[in-house]
């Protein structure tokens, strides 16, 4: 029902101190990968009218029944989700900063010398 | 269905973002195929959960306000188009 509220709550705060962290690190892919997929999903949970655009916005939100529901949900699906995220995330970090920026940097030395 | 959509969407600027290396900056390919990504990724974990519970992995309809769950892929996609086209449309160095 909301289960992409929970990655979008990582993304908020990454967002928000973004520049707290390492160049390295480049926060910017992690919240551009969890922004660009919220508001996907945002548009899938409208579809299937589990959000609306007038408040409580979430349609579980008016059913204490469902409110259970919704924050298993947030806590079976979304946690996962933002594990993935992340996950996918520091692949693409680690990858680029052990391999394709070292090659770059070494290409560069390279050429100088020359 | 949706999950194909967006899988076809994600590769296929990826394959763009790959093969057009003189166009990534200026057309900042990176910043859409990473959005399209997290949008795959997303769809992909509540497939599996929702799999894993019992449902089935694929539908092609939907009971919501979408029925086509292509329709739905395409739908869902629209909006990341638009926050690409938006932010290539702003010239570089220009502060809102």
């Amino acid at each position: 029902m909301a289960c992409f509220i929970v990655p979008t709550s990582l993304a908020i705060i990454t967002t928000a101190f973004r520049k707290k962290f390492p160049k390295q690190w480049h926060i910017n892919w992690l919240n551009t990968i969890i922004w660009g997929g919220a508001v996907g999903l945002a548009v899938e949970h409208i579809a299937h009218q589990e959000i609306v655009p007038w408040p409580p916005f979430l349609t579980a939100m008016s059913n204490p029944a469902d409110i259970v529901v919704m924050l298993k949900e947030m806590a079976t699906i979304g946690i996962p989700m933002t594990v993935i995220l992340v996950f996918a995330w520091i692949v693409m970090v680690v990858v680029y900063e052990n391999f394709i920026a070292t090659e770059r940097l070494s290409l560069t030395a390279r050429t100088a010398v020359k | 269905m949706w999950l194909i959509v967006t899988l076809i969407a994600t590769v296929v600027v990826t394959a763009i973002y790959l093969l057009l290396k003189g166009y990534r900056k200026k057309y900042k390919l990176g910043f859409l195929a990473l959005m399209l990504w997290g949008t795959f990724l997303m769809v992909l974990v509540d497939h599996l959960i929702a799999f894993i519970s019992g449902e089935p992995f694929m539908k092609v309809t939907t009971d919501g306000l979408i029925k086509s769950g292509t329709m739905l892929g395409i739908v869902m996609i629209i909006p990341i188009f638009v926050i690409w086209i938006i932010t290539i449309s702003i010239p570089s160095g220009t502060k809102p």
